[in-house]
């Protein structure tokens, strides 16, 4: 069964057909990449996947249950973490406390034991705290645990954001133009980093991007997307050839 | 010049606040031997009911117009010196010297006991010193009970307005339910009354339940709270404003209707509540509720908002629909958030019935609702402390200003103009005190392991 299971997807605002019969199958441990220019659904399809939009048709599955209905938190507590397009950390708070709120559905005690700080909340919150400095160490961040996130440089923040989506503890991972803003350096170390957390965390992983050329490296399949509707799919190489995608992005330097 | 603060500074730091505290009650000691006394010395007729402000600005002519106004002036000065030599003598040099001489011993004994008990020790002196002050003039122990009401007020206010960054104006409405309901049950569980009748229960039972009909009241409140939070999940921002500023008015006239309980006249009863509450044990029982109550409070919302569930509030304030995508139950946590704030606007409100002896729908409206905004705004949003500083500051400000009458209302809310204009962010400014002045200098934690005897100096 695969791990994730989109069929025939469409989702209206108002009368604005954002994607329209959008159908996958993700196994367990690929990288994809979904592309497309400006405005062509993409984000939007990410929303409707961890429940942020209803979607107006089709059924999305996560290892054969159905996710269409569940609330955001459910999705995620499910398996699925996210990064967004333009960063949404918790500004004003810590970076340890951005990847310990994260954890969420992990805590167990009640809103008593965490008034009394009983034995099982200081337990809990131990471990989440252990858990959280561990993330950050691995990824190098641990001496910014106390920093407030707003005083982070941007590439930072980046991060932050990819280890609070892990801190959820996904088995799917979606990100949203993780690259934008970057420079090419950068981007390179950023795919490594995918590629790592991919292999270190077992994951199955789907990004978004704008420009094909940035996740033509790592990507073993991609699906192009236009005015919500899928017009290509298959590996980089035969994306890059493909007419209508030329097509689509005539007029655009990115490709 | 800044050398002489630095000094002074120096030497304040080093008193640990248990000799603060202790010195401070050493001072009502002094008051309540030498007050009298003292203050028919130097002129004041007595002991000055609160540091001698609200009897200063009294001397001010009111009624005469600009011109009376500003010829009462010198009258109001030669009174204020006098009383600034009674707050020295009186008040500053005991404390500042039984602080300075306990110092050192306070620091050894602190440091032989476990933190709670030493909290503990910290609270039972404020406590007392209270007590003693508060009891020598009668006004005192009200005005601190109204402090006492006010914090609870503000700081719950607080967690929805500072931490969950909702703008709740309504809170004087779960307040109302809290001071209904429980001072209905104390009522006719306790006294003779024209509406209920005998009591119903022994007299001895009072002191018992009085503390459980408080929770009851609150737990009344909480339950009205959902009048709020079911709403919070579809709307927010200023709409969310508009639901709290409505529940506060259907609050106040759905009781306003209920003619058995006196409708727009009133409620009352409360007195006798306390008489027979002081007929079993004669101690200052609201007193004591209030100071407990207080605790309470701050630690349940001080534990709430710093664990990781609690701060799923905090998430939401800072990006709700982040937070609901990374995990956090959105719904589930404002209903906590509201359901906890409006438990303990209940629990003040039973504790502000009682005081008060009287209450009647009119007391809470949106301008009591109003204050306490007033507080967590001046206070600092998402400062407990700040919240804990600026009742006391407002609650003081607002009885020691009477004399000025109607321009007592002016200044405070020119004040608050002023504040939000010039410091937006209160005078915490989001930060708590323990930020400023660190836990082991005021003594209420252990130095660590490695420092011997006085705390670092460094902060
Ligand atoms: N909440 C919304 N309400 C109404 N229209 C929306 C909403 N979100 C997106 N849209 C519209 O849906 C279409 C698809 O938007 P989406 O954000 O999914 O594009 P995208 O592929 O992510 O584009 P980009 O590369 O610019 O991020 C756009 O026309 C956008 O204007
Ligand atoms: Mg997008």
């Amino acid at each position: 069964m695969p791990l994730l299971q989109i069929n025939h997807l469409t989702h209206f605002f108002g009368g604005l057909r954002a994607v329209y019969d959008f159908n996958l199958n993700l196994e367990k441990g690929e990288l994809i990449g979904l592309i497309g220019p400006n405005g062509a659904g993409k984000t939007t399809i990410f929303n409707l996947v961890t429940g942020a939009y209803r979607p107006s048709q089709g059924d999305i599955r996560l290892n054969g249950d159905s996710l269409v209905g569940l609330r955001p938190h459910q999705i995620t507590a499910k398996g699925i973490g996210r990064t967004f397009q333009t960063i949404r950390l918790w500004n004003n708070l810590s970076v340890l406390d951005n990847i310990r709120i994260a954890q969420f559905a992990q805590i167990r005690y009640g809103v008593v034991d965490s008034i009394l700080h009983t034995r099982r909340y200081r337990d809990e919150e131990k471990e989440i705290k252990k858990r959280s400095l561990e993330l950050l160490e691995v990824f190098e961040l641990r001496h910014l645990a106390d920093e407030i996130v707003a005083n982070l440089p941007y590439g930072q923040q980046r991060e932050v954001e990819i280890v609070r989506a892990l801190a959820t503890k996904p088995r799917l991972l979606l990100l949203d133009e993780p690259a934008a803003g970057m420079n090419p350096g950068e981007i390179d170390t950023l795919l490594k980093l995918i590629q790592w957390i991919r292999k270190e965390f077992d994951l199955t992983i789907w990004i978004i991007e704008h420009q094909m050329r940035v996740i033509m490296g790592i990507c073993e399949r991609i699906k192009v997307i236009d005015f919500g509707e899928t017009i290509a799919e298959g590996t980089p190489a035969e994306i890059q050839s493909n007419p209508r995608v030329l097509k689509a992005y005539l007029g655009e330097e990115g490709i | 010049m800044a050398q002489l603060l630095r000094r002074i500074k120096e030497f304040l730091g080093r008193i640990p606040l248990l000799a603060y505290l202790l010195g401070f009650l050493a001072a009502t000691g002094v008051e309540i031997v030498a007050g009298q006394a003292f203050g028919l010395l130097i002129g004041l007729g007595g002991v000055p009911a609160f540091f001698g402000v609200t009897a200063a600005l009294s001397r001010l002519n009111m009624d005469g117009g600009l011109g009376g106004l500003l010829l009462s002036i010198p009258s109001m000065l030669l009174y204020i010196v006098p009383a600034l030599v009674y707050d020295v003598v009186i008040y500053g040099l005991p404390t500042l010297l039984v602080g300075r001489v306990l110092a050192k011993p306070v620091r050894w004994f602190t440091s032989t006991l476990p933190e709670w008990l030493t909290g503990l020790v910290h609270m039972v002196t404020l406590f007392l010193s209270m007590w003693v002050w508060g009891g020598l003039v009668g006004y005192r122990l009200l005005v601190v009970m109204y402090i006492g009401v006010n914090i609870i007020m503000a700081s719950s206010l607080n967690l929805i307005n500072g931490y969950m960054g909702e703008f709740s104006c309504g809170h004087a409405g779960f307040m109302a339910v809290g001071a209904y309901v429980s001072s209905l049950l104390t009522v006719w569980l306790f006294t003779q009354d024209d509406v209920f009748g005998a009591p119903v229960l022994g007299a001895g039972w009072s002191i018992i339940l009085f503390p459980l009909i408080l929770i009851v009241g609150g737990i009344a409140a909480g339950i009205a709270g959902l009048l709020v939070a079911f709403p919070s999940f579809k709307t927010r921002g200023d709409y969310l404003a508009i639901v709290t500023i409505s529940v506060n008015f259907i609050i106040k006239s759905a009781i306003e209707n209920i003619e058995k309980i006196g409708g727009p006249r009133g409620f009352m009863g409360m007195k006798g509540v306390l008489r027979t509450m002081t007929s079993v044990i004669n101690v200052p029982w609201l007193l004591i509720w209030t100071f407990i109550g207080v605790l309470i409070t701050l630690v349940v919302i001080h534990n709430f908002v710093s664990s990781t569930k609690g701060k799923g509030v905090v998430a939401i304030r800072e990006d709700e629909i982040a937070a609901e995508l990374m995990s956090v139950n959105t719904r589930h946590t404002k209903v906590l958030a509201f359901t906890i704030s409006s438990f303990f606007a209940g629990v003040a409100g039973g504790l502000f019935a009682h005081v008060l002896g009287y209450i009647n729908p009119s007391t809470f409206t949106i301008f009591k609702s109003t204050e306490a905004l007033v507080m967590v705004y001046l206070g600092g949003m998402g400062s407990l402390t700040g919240s804990v500083l600026s009742a006391g500051i407002f609650t003081v400000a607002m009885e020691a200003l009477r004399p000025l009458e109607v321009w007592k209302k002016v200044l405070v809310w020119l004040m608050l103009i002023l504040l939000m204009m010039y410091r937006r962010e209160g005078i915490m400014g989001g930060k708590e005190l323990t930020d400023f002045i660190s836990l082991e200098r005021l003594g209420l934690r252990r130095p660590a392991k490695e420092v011997k005897g006085y705390a670092p100096a460094a902060d």
